[in-house]
């Protein structure tokens, strides 16, 4: 894609990921308020459904190209010096990739 | 007071000098609340993970969340959240023109403001 596309990218999508992570914890908190897990094997067999599985590890995508979008935008505004903001930047995204690929292991693990 | 860009236009980015208006204010705070939310992922990850693990581990991950000092980050969070999902909404209505005038983007910077701290407190109380 080209240098003054990459602009619009990230635009689409981090409103397309806001979508999905708003409906997501719409749906998360309804539930909890109206039927919340009654125990560790209800709580663990409503994480470990396969479509709700399927939803959260997707969710798990979207939190992480939606955390990175806006912490990338929040750094090229406020943190000038190229070699901090590049290093915050290397932090923050390995930071997120870790942490996603963690969540899909815990949520995986949910599964067996 | 302000610096050029490469381009040659004055940015003037000191958000302790600045006298925002309320839209501003908001969105500053759908910042701030994101850059919390993000802090608190490996938290929430670690806490999913413990309550998944065993029955003990769910016990456990249930008192975890129960003392006062969990109680206030919750809030906290829940705060965020809120924020975070209002201002959002606000802004994809913004996107496609909704709310765009003069007193209605105002009115619903307020309407931010006022009902994410409000509905964290309720939610805080309903869900704990």
């Amino acid at each position: 894609m080209s240098r003054t596309a990459t602009g619009l990218r990230a635009w689409v999508v981090q409103r397309a990921t806001a979508i999905y992570l708003g409906v997501f914890f719409v749906y998360l908190i309804g539930h909890w308020l109206v039927a919340p897990p009654a125990d560790y094997a209800a709580w663990r067999a409503w994480v470990g459904h396969p479509v709700m599985n399927v939803a959260a590890v997707l969710f798990v995508l979207a939190l992480l190209l939606h955390a990175w979008v806006g912490m990338r935008d929040i750094l090229i505004d406020y943190v000038h010096p190229t070699a901090l903001r590049v290093g915050l930047l290397g932090v923050i995204g390995l930071g997120l990739i870790a942490c996603a690929l963690w969540a899909a292991t815990v949520l995986f693990l949910a599964r067996l | 007071m302000f610096t050029l860009t490469r381009n040659g236009k004055p940015t003037y980015l000191n958000l302790l000098q600045i006298r925002l208006p309320v839209p501003g204010f908001m969105s500053i705070l759908h910042r701030v609340s994101g850059v919390f939310l993000v802090l608190a992922i490996p938290i929430a990850i670690y806490v999913l993970e413990l309550s998944l693990r065993n029955p003990e581990g769910y016990a456990q991950a249930h008192l975890l969340l129960d003392g006062w000092f969990a109680k206030l980050v919750l809030l906290g969070l829940l705060w965020s959240l809120l924020h975070h999902l209002f201002a959002g909404i606000r802004y994809l209505l913004l996107d496609v023109d909704v709310g765009i005038d003069k007193p209605a983007y105002r009115q619903s910077a307020w309407a931010v403001l006022i009902a994410a701290p409000v509905l964290a407190v309720l939610l805080l109380g309903a869900l704990t």
